[in-house]
């Protein structure tokens, strides 16, 4: 049963790549924007399952995008990162002090708690793929910009992709 | 022995990430260093092949295009053809000149095609459709008709890697035509229509609209390529040396079919500068 689900999982991994790669690195937005709508992956993975595999799931998914790009492993850190913060900004944004991650569902979410989530989650991701690639201070102020350029771009395509693909109920 | 598990046993999670990361950045700053790995020729023939056959599909939406630019390009070298022509039945001194590049022809080109191309990002690179299987080798430079497109850094047996014009680290010397002052041209990774000329000393008269090319003191690019013009200029407060904005002529976003050059002479120039180099020891 593990063994089916994470099949699953690596060919959701290879197609988000092979999409990101193809269709959504080209659809660039006045030379400035780019959205990197494959950490929906990240954004959507249940909580409550394996970490460890979560950890090992993100690392291949950058990994995959970097091969691509030729950027060595800056995608892998950005997505491990986020990865590794999802289960902290979930409990950020529900704002239960003792929550059990166990029970939680992104049915539980409201529209405030997804903003919430999916703004934290991008920006967080985005801000460490800009500023490892530039990889100085100096060139800081670029490296903002291009992080809410970006983001913006991103998160209006996650939330498309929200609004029109989760069921109702889950939503 | 309690003492030393429990701390690890309980922030496995984030032991796990710090490992996951550290390999991050392993590749990270391999990929800087060393660009000759067996791992990077295989994920270059990977990456290769699919983009090959994406850009199978896409190129058959620009053909109009291209077809328009391979005419004007054509158009242009016959005009040339023509004018060497009437230059040789003219004068001896020119026809000395045409023989002696006939026989010692310095350089020659490889058509390639570009597969994979970015421009968005502060150190963008291509992918182009041949390799070392065609004679493609580290440090060639890569042209179009309209400017210098960047330097071959990582081939495979049919595809290779190039750092763009368009990436902090590219240096290419390049002259003002009017005068032949030479600098460095860099990009500083804003906007991917203009590159920079640095090391031009203030007193120069440069004005806007000038040509830029390439000089041909690299033994990868031949000279006398243009490679933009001047859009404005001012004096860098720091170094007190001109900084100039050049407006590129080649539109990035839109490269397709490019030139690698074949320097024939290059092995002898090398061998000329290592023997002044133990000279000097």
């Amino acid at each position: 049963m593990i063994n089916f689900r994470l099949l699953i999982n690596i060919i959701t991994i290879l197609f988000l790549v092979l999409l990101q790669v193809f269709i959504f690195n080209k659809m660039v937005f006045n030379q400035i924007a780019v959205p990197y709508i494959y950490i929906l992956f990240i954004l959507l993975y249940p909580p409550q399952r394996n970490r460890y595999m979560f950890l090992v799931l993100c690392f291949l998914l950058g990994w995959g995008i970097d091969i691509f790009e030729s950027t060595g492993g800056i995608n892998a850190f950005a997505c491990l990162t986020i990865g590794f913060l999802s289960k902290h900004i979930i409990r950020m944004a529900t704002g239960t002090r003792f929550f059990e991650i166990e029970e939680f569902s992104f049915g539980d979410f409201n529209a405030g708690q997804w903003f919430f989530y999916v703004t934290a989650m991008t920006a967080i991701h985005h801000f460490l793929l800009f500023f490892l690639e530039s990889f100085s201070f100096a060139s800081i102020q670029e490296v903002l910009i291009r992080t809410l350029y970006c983001s913006v771009y991103t998160i209006l395509l996650i939330f498309f992709y929200l609004i029109l693909f989760r069921k109702r109920a889950e939503r | 022995m309690q003492f030393i598990l429990n701390p690890i046993i309980k922030n496995g999670l984030f032991l796990f990430y710090v490992l996951l990361a550290v390999i991050s950045f392993v590749f990270t700053f391999r990929e800087k260093v060393y660009h000759k790995s067996v791992l990077d020729k295989t994920s270059v023939q990977a990456s290769g092949y699919f983009d090959k056959k994406i850009s199978g599909v896409t190129n058959f939406f620009h053909l109009k295009q291209d077809n328009r630019s391979l005419q004007t390009e054509n158009a242009e070298l016959r005009k040339e053809l023509e004018l060497l022509k009437g230059e040789m039945a003219e004068s001896d001194t020119a026809r000395r000149t045409i023989s002696n590049l006939e026989f010692h022809q310095t350089y020659s080109f490889i058509p390639v095609q570009v597969i994979n191309n970015s421009i968005m990002k502060s150190h963008n690179m291509l992918t182009i459709n041949k390799g070392s299987r065609h004679g493609i080798k580290n440090g060639m430079g890569i042209i179009s008709a309209n400017g210098v497109i960047g330097y071959v850094y990582k081939t495979s047996p049919n595809y290779a890697r190039v750092m763009s014009t368009l990436n902090k680290n590219t240096r290419i010397t390049a002259q003002v035509k009017n005068n032949e002052y030479f600098g460095t041209l860099t990009w500083n990774g804003k906007d991917p229509r203009y590159a920079q000329l640095n090391e031009i000393p203030k007193y120069i008269e440069i004005s806007k609209g000038d040509t830029i090319e390439t000089d041909g003191k690299s033994s990868s690019l031949p000279g006398g390529i243009m490679i933009g013009t001047v859009a404005s200029s001012k004096i860098d407060e720091i170094s007190g040396e001109l900084n100039i904005q050049v407006k590129l002529k080649e539109d990035f976003g839109r490269l397709r079919y490019v030139q690698a050059v074949v320097n024939l002479e290059k092995k002898e120039i090398e061998q000329v500068e290592k023997t002044d180099s133990t000279a000097v020891k």
